[in-house]
Parts: C-alpha cells; sequence; structure tokens
C-alpha cells in the first residue's frame, strides 16, 4: 500500500511540489526567525555568559539587568570580600562613552575591568594582551568596534583614541561575543575607566569563590551581608535574559512571525492535501470497496504526508542552516549567530503536527466514504 | 445446488421519516456459483442498490441477505471489508483503474490489499494480464491504453485473488460492441469454468445472451427472474 500511496502522490507533482514548497517555507521562516531571536536573546546576556571565572554577580537591587547597571558604594568591595568564601572581588564597570576618532563619533560601551585578575574580561584575544590594561590610560577593543572606528584598515595596536575626552592608547584589540547593543566595546582597566567615566563607583562587584563553595550559598550569605542583590552568573544572565522578554516587543514580534510561518505553512499544506485527497476520493474509494480497511487508507494519508514534511523540511532546514553558516561570517549584526538544536527540534515538530493534521482532516473524507458510492 | 447468495425479503430504503424513499421492495433471490447473472432494468429500479448488497458494500433495512453463508446485516464494517478483500471481485463502469499506476499494478491491487508483497504482487499482476492478451501492456498506464484494454485490466484486478464473486456494474457501457462483446465472453467463461457467481448489472440488450440467468428489476421489484431455460424468450 505504501508504493501505491507514493506513486499516487508522485503522479501529482503540482499538489506535491506545492505541499513540499509550502513546508519548506514554513519551515525556513520558523527555524531562521526562532533561531534569530534566541541567539539575540542569548547576547543581551553575552557579557555575563562570557566573562571569565566570575561566580557571583553582586548589583545594585535597583539594577535589573547588565545594560542598567547600578552604582555601588566603594566600601561594598570589602564588605564582599569580608564573606567567607569569598577567595576575591573585583570592581567591574559598565558605562557609556562618547569615543572621537578622525572617521567616528559614536557612542561606545566602556568595560573596566580588574587588570590583575581579568575577571569578567574576554576570552579571545586577536592582537595584543589584556596584561598591558595594567597601564593606565590604555585601552582594548573588540574587533567589530575596531572597524566602526578605523574602517577598513588593519589592526595596528599603539594608536590613540579619544574616549570621552580622555586620550587612551591601544593596547590589545578582542573578540568578546556579540553584544545586544550595537556599540563598540572599550576594554580599560577599572582606574581608567573611573577616570574617563568621572564616576568613582563599580557598576558591579564581581566574586570568584573558594574551591569547595557553593555559588548559589555564597550569593545568599553576600545579600544577606551586605543588603545588594548577589546572583550566581547563570542566574544573573537568566534574569537579563528574562528582563528583555518582559519588558521589549522583541518576543511578541518574533512570536508572530514564526506564527505566521507556522500558519501559512498549516493552510498551504492542508488545503493542498485536502484538494489531493479530494480528487483522489474515487481511487480511494475504489481501494475501500475491494476490501481495504480505513486503517490502511491512513496509513498510506499519514505515509504521504510524512514525505512531504520530510523531503519540505529537510529543504527549509537546509536553507536555514546555510543562512546560519554564510550570513554571520559578512553581516555583523548576525555575528556568533547560529541555528541551535532545540530550534531544530521545535521546528521539526511543528511541523511534524502541520502534516498530522493536514493529513487526518484529509483522510476524514476518504474514511467517510461509503463503498458502495463508487457502483453508483 | 446450494445457493451462493440468498435473499429473502430484502428492502432498502434511504433517509428517515417522511423523506424515506423505499428503494428494495421486498427483494426474493437465490444464486448459485457457476452462474452469469444479469441484473437488468430502468434507471432507478433498485439494480444498483441490490447490487451493493450482494457485493457486501451496503447493509439492508430489513429482510435477509446471505452472502456464502454470511449474514450482511450483522456483519461489522470490518468483516464487510474483509468478505470483499477475499470473496469479492469488482468490475466499474468506467474501468475506475487508478491512473498513477501501471496495468500491472492495477491488476495487482487487490492482493497488495490483502498484504501480499508489493513486487511479487505486480508480478501476477503481470502474468494474470498475460491471460488477457495484455502482456505487452502490462507497464503502461490507463491513460496510454483503448477502454477496452482498460476495462480487459479491470477484468484482470476483478479476478487476480480468485474472488468467488464477480461484481460487474455496466461493463460494457463505455465499449464498442465488439470489445464488450470480448470483455462478456470473458466473464461468460469465468463463470462457468470457475464456478463463480458473475453478477452484471447492464442496460445493455446486446449482452443478455450471455446470461445463465436474467433477472429484470423495476420500481424496486423484480418482474422476472427466469434462469437460461426460458430467457431467450424475454430476451
Amino acid at each position: 500500500m505504501q508504493k501505491i500511496a507514493l506513486r499516487m502522490l508522485w503522479a501529482d507533482t503540482g499538489k506535491s511540489l506545492a505541499m513540499v514548497l509550502g513546508i519548506a517555507f514554513s519551515t525556513l521562516l520558523m527555524a531562521q526567525q526562532a533561531a534569530i531571536f534566541f541567539c539575540l536573546m542569548n547576547n543581551t546576556a553575552s557579557h555575563i555568559t562570557a566573562a571569565q571565572d566570575v561566580d557571583v554577580w553582586v548589583s545594585d537591587p535597583r539594577s535589573d539587568y547588565f545594560d542598567d547597571p547600578g552604582s555601588l558604594p566603594q566600601g561594598l568591595l570589602n564588605s564582599v570580600r569580608s564573606v567567607e568564601g569569598v577567595e576575591y572581588a573585583v570592581p567591574f564597570i559598565r558605562g557609556q562613552v562618547t569615543v572621537d576618532s578622525p572617521n567616528f563619533v559614536e557612542q561606545a560601551i566602556l568595560i573596566g575591568i580588574d587588570p590583575i585578575t581579568k575577571l569578567g574580561a574576554p576570552q579571545k584575544m586577536i592582537e595584543g594582551s589584556l596584561d598591558a590594561l595594567k597601564a593606565s590610560n590604555v585601552f582594548a577593543v573588540d574587533k567589530r568596534g575596531y572597524s566602526d572606528i578605523w574602517p577598513n584598515e588593519d589592526i595596528v595596536l599603539g594608536r590613540f583614541l579619544e574616549v570621552n575626552n580622555h586620550r587612551l592608547k591601544l593596547v590589545a584589540v578582542v573578540d568578546p561575543p556579540s553584544p545586544f547593543i550595537s556599540m563598540p566595546l572599550i576594554y580599560t582597566g577599572f582606574t581608567t575607566a573611573y577616570g574617563v567615566t568621572g564616576n568613582q563607583r563599580p557598576s558591579f562587584i564581581l566574586v570568584r569563590i573558594t574551591d569547595g563553595q557553593n555559588a548559589v550559598g555564597l550569593s545568599a550569605a553576600i545579600a544577606e551581608r551586605t543588603g545588594y542583590v548577589a546572583q550566581p552568573s547563570d542566574d544573573f544572565a537568566k534574569s537579563t535574559v528574562a528582563y528583555y522578554m518582559k519588558n521589549t516587543g522583541i518576543p511578541i514580534n518574533f512570536f508572530i512571525t514564526i506564527v505566521l510561518g507556522f500558519v501559512v505553512g498549516l493552510a498551504v499544506v492542508a488545503q493542498t492535501f485536502y484538494l489531493f485527497i479530494t480528487e483522489n476520493i474515487k481511487n480511494l474509494g475504489v481501494m475501500k470497496a475491494m476490501g481495504a480497511t480505513g486503517w490502511q487508507l491512513t496509513q498510506m494519508t499519514l505515509l504521504q504526508c510524512a514525505l512531504v514534511a520530510g523531503i519540505g523540511f529537510s529543504i527549509g532546514i537546509a536553507g536555514a542552516a546555510w543562512f546560519f553558516e554564510t550570513v554571520p561570517n559578512s553581516v555583523t549584526a548576525f555575528k556568533g549567530f547560529y541555528l541551535p538544536w532545540e530550534v531544530y527540534l521545535n521546528t521539526a515538530i511543528a511541523i511534524l503536527g502541520i502534516s498530522l493534521f493536514a493529513g487526518l482532516i484529509s483522510i476524514q473524507r476518504a474514511i467517510r466514504y461509503a463503498p458502495a458510492e463508487v457502483l453508483r | 445446488m446450494e445457493a451462493a447468495i440468498s435473499c429473502n425479503n430484502l428492502v432498502k430504503s434511504f433517509g428517515k421519516g417522511s423523506s424515506s424513499q423505499t428503494v428494495l421492495n421486498g427483494i426474493n433471490l437465490d444464486l448459485s456459483a457457476g452462474e452469469l447473472t444479469i441484473i437488468a432494468g430502468p434507471s432507478g429500479s433498485g439494480k444498483t442498490t441490490l447490487l451493493s448488497i450482494l457485493a457486501c458494500t451496503l447493509r439492508p433495512t430489513s429482510g435477509f441477505a446471505e452472502v456464502f453463508g454470511q449474514n450482511i446485516a450483522q456483519l461489522t464494517n470490518a468483516q464487510m471489508a474483509r468478505l470483499r478483500r477475499h470473496d469479492v471481485g469488482f468490475i466499474f463502469q468506467q474501468y475506475n483503474l487508478i491512473p498513477a499506476l501501471t496495468a500491472a499494478e492495477n491488476a495487482a491491487i487487490p492482493l497488495i490489499i490483502a498484504g501480499a508483497p508489493y513486487d511479487k504482487a505486480v508480478e501476477a499482476g503481470r502474468r494474470v494480464l498475460g491471460k488477457f492478451d495484455l502482456t505487452e501492456h502490462s507497464h503502461k498506464y490507463p491513460r496510454q491504453m483503448s477502454g477496452g484494454q482498460q476495462q480487459r485490466v479491470a477484468v484482470a484486478r476483478a479476478l487476480i485473488h480468485k474472488p468467488r464473486l464477480v461484481i460487474c456494474d455496466e461493463p460494457t457501457a463505455a465499449l464498442d460492441a465488439k470489445s464488450g462483446e470480448t470483455v462478456m465472453q470473458i466473464l461468460s467463461d469465468i463463470a462457468a469454468s470457475k464456478n463463480r457467481l458473475v453478477i452484471v448489472v447492464t442496460h445493455d440488450h446486446r449482452i443478455f445472451h450471455h446470461a445463465d440467468r436474467l433477472v429484470e428489476m423495476n420500481d424496486g421489484n423484480i418482474v422476472s427472474n427466469p434462469d437460461q431455460h426460458n430467457y431467450a424468450r424475454i430476451a
């Protein structure tokens, strides 16, 4: 029966093609948009997840997420260091500055780190070393920021940049994960950062815990001791993502596009498949008259749907995979974007749902068709 | 000879209440294996409804219809399907071959439905087509064959699983006289040589002489039911 089902399906080239393309389009739209959303939301916490060796983030209770830093008192640093289980704690500054070069006057994000421990520093270097940040009035910049500030120029260390009217010398180029906000990232030692921003208070305090300590328990201890918010890195990353999910229109916009992809796929496939079954109803009726059972016809239909869905999904997911293999290499806005396995899985489930719905709705007609009809 | 099909006071109505329409009014009929029975009558006389019940595709409203010892009214849908799958072959007016399948594949359908492996069934389809001089057409699609050839494929399909009952709905209506005669001769031979019961519903007077029994219907009743010995008088 399976071969008959396949022969009947491929004999109607137009409808088969329409269903395959409908599924492929739906898959591409859902997978691509879902993956972009997934990566975009991950980027909101990229500074946190990429921060080296940080176990606990201490923040201002009025600060909801990474890009809304608070202003912590200097004395808090010692209070945190005094909590048992803290190996060391360092200030971390996140500010917004104006950079001024012959080609570029724009806002940039300033990250001030402890150059000794390098806690919270990016891990991937392009040129130079973060050890050089131990000096005053020096900076590192992310690769993308370098291209914005000095477009079409090779990387040259030792050049100068005016940051908030402070002349800083470039000592390193780093390659951190893409941030959510598309601005150059300027890394300095925290003393330089204090000077550049004119604010002597850290935005966050980063904590490294001693071996054998538990980040969750220590976070609670720090919070209890200081009255400030202390969270393990994973929790802070999650709360940052949650903030963007809850307080921006991004999720609803992507959700609408993904749902549209689903609905378009469902409408095209269900309608085309229903038409296909309707046009073959007499053939199915003949088989029913000859003793084919409803289950046999259902199996035939489900096989046809599964094949159409499988081919369409393969084409669509290949298109999405191609997008994430090629576009992030050439378009800066998509840097680091990829197709997560969760998106593969959920898109496959959605396509399975579409094809099952289309098949089961359509086969009802054949199941209800009385075998005596073919004799009329 | 024991009847292969037996109907007693068979009634079939469609619809309910005031809109109910009775199509068969108490049919009594016994048919034996080895016979070719033609059921004739004007449109609306109930012959197709009677054929549908005898083919186990429709249940009677009341009365008794027994096919190979099984009471149709008491069979479930699955039991009726099983009976059709093993014991009934169908030949339709418009052939009803599946356009996407070759002649051999079309002929093999009953075996495939019964669960035979596809390749073996198609090979059997090729063999049975050979008996109808269609070997060289076995790889062709229905659209590549003439009406007569398609109907012979349909006959091959109806017989491939060696059913005890062959149901034919206007098998010659779409054929020219020569092709129709060929098909009827095949059906007549099958009934005689294979000890099968062949039932043909038709308007075509030209083929009445093939009948072992001619049943004439009008307004849901059998108006004449002679056997071969006196059928010629009616025809």
